[in-house]
């Protein structure tokens, strides 16, 4: 059964439908919510969101791209995981302005390699307009207009700020000193 | 380093992603979905019933008296029979009173259920598996099963319990049809009432609309070959007579195949008790008649047409107080949305011409905006941005337009936060002396050392402290250093304010433009006005500054 007949018979109420499109596309969930910022340990929490909220609003789903859907209701579930945790974060230090990165140790089992881990930071490090386009680029290989849709942003855009994102990572990993003779 | 190494590093870390492992039980979303619903549901109707309470009660309080008289009547009738028969069967006497009072009750509702649910079954012109089958019907089902089995023999003692539930029971089971006969019980019927309303209507309806609509699917080329009802197989008739029944309209899409679309409002079958409903509950139902206003990449209908109906949705966007549900989050993502699109152009309809000049229908389409032909709230936006077009030929106004701008304006018009300060997208501090004592405290900081990296570090609900703090000590050069050089101070009155005390409240919320608003406590809003509204925005390093300021 392909992705359109699941899509349809799980708009019909139809469980397993659902299941295996669960099946097909958790994997870009969780790696799209883990490269937003998401902690690993959050990463069921925040998936298990998205697909309650895609089921929700699947009896609307009218349009032929659900991979771009699915991208776009993902990026907002990490944007309220991100309001969440900014709330937290203000409940204990009010005026405590500092941006709270996950520690590199909660993510070792995730990522096995000390170089893997720096960069991942450093991509987590940049800011989310250049952060975004550059994880839909490199990591799920999405065309520039594919990135515009998902982003709502202009095809230049999308252009300029992965070509921004790779300047400004080249000097973050400089500056880390993980690149050898960089 | 160079762009090959880069990428080098970019495919090694991209192949450990793919190592990830999944943490997610797909069970576990079901689980979810399941719980939530089984929450919902008592809650739902108990809050339905509150509502109600209003709505229904005026016409319905001696129904429900009635109903409660003959309920009691029955309880009592069916005591003295059991006690009767106790007398002369030693097995029933082994019963708890309470019991079979318990199994009386189950046996009364739930035939009454069956009898109201066959009602149903020939009103939509269904089988008994196909009606089984609606999810709303599962759910009137669940909240029978949830009654009886949870709560009957809790509740057993209150007699306003067993009543409410006996109309909560009966009340989910709803066709879009009884939903809106209900208007009939009402005299100047309100808004809240009207929105009941609408909330049982929505129950059944795209259910049914996707039911017929699929019924469809065997006489698609008879539709398309024969325009008279009457010529069409006696199957096909009723199929249509039923959907025409729930408000039903027979439709074309854009690929010529027949659809059911109901439109209880202003359609061929709306009936003319509907004009009753309060006006301000109509972008709800115009939501629900449009779907979705917006295709991949253009407008799916007419932009007059796409106008109009935002212009109804705004009078709702503007009213209704309850700015948390989630009807009213989907109509004003509708709504500020398709503005967005609206006025940036699309491929059908853009505001730049081939060569480079405004649009002509364009121009025309915002003078009609401007005019407040599609409502009040867009007004002054399109009438900046047809300004700075006409002198200038480009628009500084539309080239930086987002949907959270139309939100804010929308917010604005609507001129309180009330519904929305405790809203999950905001971040809210209370003003009082612990805060205020902090933001002295950062000024004092920032004063002391005169070192603009305090300042820089500073989220935009500090910053806006530290901003009103400044304006209270008339402290020129802090407001100045907080502001972006080409900010718009739009708040005369806020240049009068001596004291923080005259704040309760700041909520931020934090969006693309993140932007605080400065709630004004009670006492002093008729001076002041509510809010101030601060608006931000992001340098290229980072660090927040106030773009605009509005009251």
């Amino acid at each position: 059964m392909n992705e359109t007949e699941l899509i349809e018979r799980a708009q019909q109420g139809d469980k397993e439908a659902y299941i295996e499109l669960i099946r097909i596309h958790q994997r870009t969930v969780e790696k799209f919510a883990f490269q937003c910022g998401v902690h690993s340990s959050d990463l069921a929490d925040v998936s298990q969101e998205v697909f309650v909220k895609l089921y929700r609003f699947l009896h609307q789903f009218k349009q032929d791209r659900f991979t771009t859907w699915l991208y776009k209701v993902t990026l907002n579930a990490t944007r309220d995981y991100y309001r969440k945790e900014r709330r937290e974060q203000a409940k204990e230090e009010l005026l405590n302005a500092q941006r709270q990165v996950p520690s590199p140790s909660a993510e070792k089992h995730v990522l096995n390699f000390e170089e893997d881990r720096v960069l991942h930071h450093s991509i987590q490090a940049l800011d989310e307009k250049y952060r975004y386009p550059l994880v839909l680029y490199y990591f799920h290989e999405l065309k520039y207009e594919e990135i515009a849709e998902v982003l709502g942003i202009s095809l230049s855009t999308v252009k300029v700020r992965i070509l921004r994102a790779k300047e400004k990572l080249k000097v973050a990993l400089i500056q880390e000193g993980s690149v050898e003779n960089g | 380093m160079d762009d090959q190494q880069f990428d080098k590093r970019m495919a090694l870390l991209k192949k450990s992603y793919d190592r990830m492992e999944l943490q997610l039980n797909p069970d576990n979303v079901f689980k979810q979905i399941e719980e939530e619903k089984t929450k919902a549901l008592p809650k739902q109707l108990i809050t339905a019933q509150q509502k109600h309470a209003v709505k229904w009660q005026k016409p319905a309080v001696w129904i429900a008296s009635v109903a409660s008289v003959l309920l009691v009547g029955l309880l009592v009738s069916f005591y003295t029979l059991n006690q009767q028969e106790n007398t002369h069967s030693e097995v029933t006497q082994d019963v708890p009173v309470e019991k079979a009072v318990e199994e009386e009750i189950a046996d009364y509702l739930t035939k009454k259920f069956n009898s109201k649910k066959e009602d149903i079954r020939k009103e939509l012109k269904v089988t008994k598996d196909e009606l089984e089958a609606f999810d709303f019907i599962k759910n009137a089902n669940s909240m029978l099963d949830f009654y009886l089995t949870t709560n009957l023999h809790l509740k057993l003692t209150d007699e306003n319990y067993v009543e409410i539930m006996e109309e909560n029971i009966m009340n989910s089971l709803i066709t879009p049809k009884r939903a809106l006969e209900k208007i009939k019980t009402f005299r100047n019927i309100s808004f809240e009432e009207s929105f009941a309303v609408y909330s049982n209507y929505v129950i059944s309806v795209e259910e049914l609309e996707r039911f017929y609509s699929k019924l469809l699917e065997p006489y698609q080329q008879q539709l398309k070959e024969k325009d008279d009802v009457k010529q069409y197989p006696s199957d096909l008739q009723a199929i249509i007579e039923a959907a025409n029944n729930q408000y039903m309209e027979l439709k074309t899409d854009g690929n010529g195949v027949f659809y059911f679309k109901a439109n209880p409002i202003d359609g061929e079958f709306a009936p003319q008790y509907v004009n009753q409903l309060h006006p301000d509950v109509f972008g709800y139902f115009e939501y629900l008649k449009m779907g979705y206003l917006l295709l991949a990449d253009d407008l799916r209908y007419t932009r007059e047409k796409t106008a109009r109906s935002l212009k109804i949705m705004e009078r709702t966007l503007l009213a209704d107080v309850n700015a948390s549900s989630l009807d009213y989050k989907l109509l004003e993502e509708t709504y500020k949305n398709t503005w967005v699109v609206l006025l940036l152009g699309t491929k059908q309809y853009p505001a730049i011409a081939i060569d480079g000049q405004p649009h002509q229908d364009y121009m025309k389409f915002l003078e009609e905006v401007a005019s407040g032909k599609y409502g009040e709230v867009m007004k002054k936006t399109a009438a900046t941005i047809l300004g700075e077009l006409q002198q200038t030929q480009h628009s500084a106004t539309l080239s930086q337009l987002t949907s959270y701008d139309i939100w804010t304006i929308l917010l604005q018009t609507r001129q309180e936060t009330a519904g929305y300060i405790n809203d999950s997208d905001f971040n809210v501090v209370d003003m009082n002396e612990s805060r205020i004592a902090q933001v002295k405290g950062i000024y004092e900081q920032y004063k002391n050392n005169n070192d603009e990296a305090i300042i820089n570090q500073l989220h935009p609900i500090n910053i806006a402290s530290l901003y009103l703090y400044a304006v209270t000590i008339d402290d020129k050069a802090v407001q100045n250093a907080l502001l972006t050089p080409d900010a718009e101070v739009d708040a005369s009155m806020l240049q009068t304010i001596q004291s923080l005390d005259v704040f309760s409240q700041l909520g931020e919320y934090n969006g693309i433009f993140p932007t605080v608003a400065a709630r004004v406590a009670i006492g002093n809003q008729e001076k002041y006005g509510r809010q101030f509204l601060i608006k931000f925005s992001k340098s290229e390093e980072g660090n927040y500054r106030i773009t605009a300021i509005m009251d």
